[in-house]
């Protein structure tokens, strides 16, 4: 029997005030079309408690859904065919009057990959179109998704058809990933690429997407922007909506263009092109009051936390509204059942900021305020979502909950008799020995653990605040709680030794009963880090804002090693060890964290442990490289 | 007739250009083909004309842009060639 309703009064109050026209919330791609996106369930959320009539659209799901149609890999295969036509006779062409410019050796290399497709002994287009289906229908079956044989290939067939799809745009497409190289990050490459239908293989679909979304006849337009994958779609439907929408407001925001939005500012042409404005950090009441001052006629850039070329609000809101006062989620509009997965695994948030925020790597917590909801609150948030959704399973996004809030949070779920299921990121730190135990009684599968690094130097230099070898009992406690314990290591830290990257590589292989499953990464300097703000002290220099519009990392001169290369051979280094020393496993296959959440929550910590593939899924599945 | 080095790239650059150009009314006219299926009766003599613009637009661009540049060309290569068989002999 499901639990009782929450009383009203642990949400919000909702506003009886209404505006009319709706605000239509886009969400671009690229994303994992697995789940829906937090941006568009949270800002659509709090938009409609505040009464903004508000649709939400997620076209990263519409887009995967139609590249992967099988008409559509049939349409991929005749313009790789006439692709590969036209580069040949232009290479031919560029080599016969030795014109060979710059863009022989990107055309060479696109018409290679082409060619190595069409010369295949099989249509590898046909052969895709014939199997997406029953790839899709296994991804979304709540008794297929769960058997390996199938979901393995499944996943493998799904990714070659989305490559298929994106060769002969000359991008790389997969079901985690989206990635353009031939433009660069500026506003200058960005007003070239979003109308370069050679290499935007977004233009075509939005294009035919435009009329539907003009008819929405909305008073606003607000698209969702949170990572470097969807940067090039979500200026491409930026741009085309500006054009045909002129006397509409359109804004962007997201965790992506809060960050290089002062760099923006001095770009006039950024908004002539793409937006009227940009939304900075925490979006949902910027959003609001944006939506009610242009409704108004108010100029936008008089809000809190909104940019525009003529000016920029407040940092904060005043009164500044604190998380507890945020609408709940939203999915209405959304097509829970088109997702690529089973059922969804909601991204839901507790808290905001890092209540530690003191690493040196780290700027993740940059402009946001450190807040969080009240346990009724956050709990009364879940029921809602599982009552009015059906919704059984949460990823917990918040930066860290600290072990106290994690166990009040387990012990009124708990108390409530909700029946979900849920992971979360955490720190090792000792408060959690304690609290541990009582995390899967109430639906707790994974803990996400920020290792980072093995070395005891390299840990200190991180300023992460947790003591070598006390880390490793929080581990323990947490595998005897039953807990799958998911590791973040990352390679390439500023004189990291290749003895130091040697000894987290190990720490992973012989520790695989306490660290289940890891992922890893290579080093960034994040423009607002402690690092970036104090370079000297870790060997770096010539800080330089990656002479890209929109670049959220900086370029530096790194004294003290390693260099690329070397960091390239460790993390092959990693992958190349670990594969043995976990042997295979299952886990490896299952490319998304919200995949192993489900597999936990059916299977069990010890099964999924044990859990290798079979040679012939070894052979299809393709491994973190 | 006679071309510099310069000249003769800026040639070549542009006829690829427009063979590019062709490329993408191509590509345009391939999507007409593989979704055309699904328009309606009404839509069908709209299509029709859009393809035939297209058509019309390739052979225009071959015909009055990219036969001109490649007579240049013949020209140019006409001219060099007794002194390149008098180099030879």
């Amino acid at each position: 029997m499901l639990p009782p309703v929450p009383s009203p009064d642990l949400l919000p109050a909702v506003p009886s005030a209404g505006l009319s026209g709706p605000v239509l919330l886009l969400f671009p791609p690229q994303w994992t079309p697995q789940n829906p996106s937090f941006g568009l369930t949270s800002l659509g959320g709090h938009l409609r408690h505040k009464g903004l009539k508000t649709h939400l659209m997620d076209l990263n799901l519409r887009f995967y859904e139609e590249v992967l149609a099988p008409e559509h890999l049939l349409y991929c295969r005749e313009l790789t065919r006439s692709r590969a036509e036209h580069l040949r006779n232009r290479c031919k062409f560029r080599l016969m009057f030795s014109v060979e410019g710059k863009h022989l050796e990107r055309d060479a290399a696109h018409l290679l990959r082409l060619d190595e497709l069409l010369e295949r002994p099989e249509d590898p287009w046909e052969a895709a179109a014939r199997g997406v289906e029953e790839a899709l229908n296994c991804l979304r079956s709540r008794e297929h998704f769960y058997e390996p044989a199938r979901l393995v290939p499944s996943l493998v067939l799904l990714d070659e058809a989305l490559d298929l799809a994106a060769a002969p745009y000359d991008t790389h497409l997969a079901l985690n990933d989206f990635r353009a190289t031939r433009y660069p990050l500026t506003v200058e490459a960005m007003e070239a690429a979003t109308e370069d239908s050679w290499g935007n293989p977004f233009l075509g679909l939005m294009k035919k997407w435009l009329p539907e979304l003009v008819a929405c006849k909305p008073s606003m337009v607000a698209l969702s922007i949170s990572s470097f994958s969807q940067i090039l779609a979500g200026l491409t439907l930026a741009r085309l909506v500006k054009q045909a929408l002129p006397d509409i407001h359109l804004t962007l925001g997201g965790n992506f263009f809060g960050r290089v939005a002062d760099r923006l500012q001095k770009k006039p042409e950024f908004f002539e092109l793409f937006c009227d404005s940009l939304v900075v950090g925490e979006g949902e009441v910027a959003f609001e009051q944006l939506a009610r001052a242009v409704r108004e006629g108010r100029p936008p850039e008089q809000v809190a936390r909104v940019v525009t070329a003529r000016g920029r609000g407040p940092l904060q809101p005043d009164p500044a509204v604190p998380l507890e006062e945020l609408g709940p989620l939203d999915l209405a509009d959304l097509p829970l059942e088109r997702y690529f997965s089973p059922e969804p695994v909601i991204c839901i948030q507790a808290s905001r900021g890092c209540y530690w925020g003191l690493c040196s790597f780290c700027d993740s917590y940059w402009g946001v305020k450190l807040d969080k909801k009240s346990t009724p609150r956050l709990v009364a948030e879940l029921q809602r979502l599982n009552e009015l959704y059906g919704v059984r399973h949460f990823e917990f996004i918040d930066e860290c909950l600290t072990p106290k809030d994690m166990a009040d949070m387990a012990r009124a779920i708990q108390k409530s008799g909700l029946a979900i299921h849920w992971f979360a990121n955490a720190r090792t730190e000792k408060g959690f020995l304690k609290v541990l135990r009582h995390l899967p009684p109430a639906g707790c599968s994974m803990l996400l653990w920020g290792f980072e690094s093995a070395s005891p130097r390299i840990l200190k230099l991180l300023a992460k605040g947790v003591h070598p070898s006390e880390r490793w009992r929080v581990l323990q406690a947490s595998v005897a709680a039953g807990i799958w314990n998911f590791a973040y290591v990352f390679f390439g830290f500023p004189g990291e030794t290749r003895e130091e990257a040697e000894e987290t590589i190990q720490g992973l292989c012989n520790n695989t009963d306490l660290l289940h499953s890891y992922g890893r990464s290579i080093y960034t300097l994040g423009r607002h880090s402690p690092m970036a703000q104090n370079p000297d002290k870790y060997g770096l220099s010539d800080l330089v804002e990656g002479g890209t519009d929109l670049s959220v990392n900086l370029t530096y001169t790194n004294h003290l090693g390693p260099d690329h290369e070397e960091v390239q051979q460790r993390v092959e280094l990693c992958t190349r060890h670990c594969r043995q020393a976990y042997g295979d496993p299952l886990w490896m296959a299952l490319r998304n964290r919200e995949n192993l959440h489900l597999y936990l929550v059916r299977y069990g910590t010890q099964q999924i442990r044990e859990w290798s593939l079979s040679p012939r899924q070894l052979q299809q599945a393709s491994f973190q490289k | 007739m006679k071309m510099t080095r310069s000249e003769l790239v800026e040639l070549f650059e542009e006829f690829l250009q427009l063979t590019d150009r062709q490329q993408l009314l191509r590509e345009e006219l391939l999507q007409l083909q593989m979704f055309g299926k699904r328009a309606t009766e009404e839509r069908v003599a709209a299509q029709m004309e859009e393809q035939q613009a297209k058509l019309d637009e390739i052979e225009r661009i071959r015909m009055q842009l990219m036969l001109p540049i490649l007579e240049k060309l013949a020209a140019f290569i006409a001219s060099v060639r007794p002194t390149s068989a008098a180099a030879s002999s």
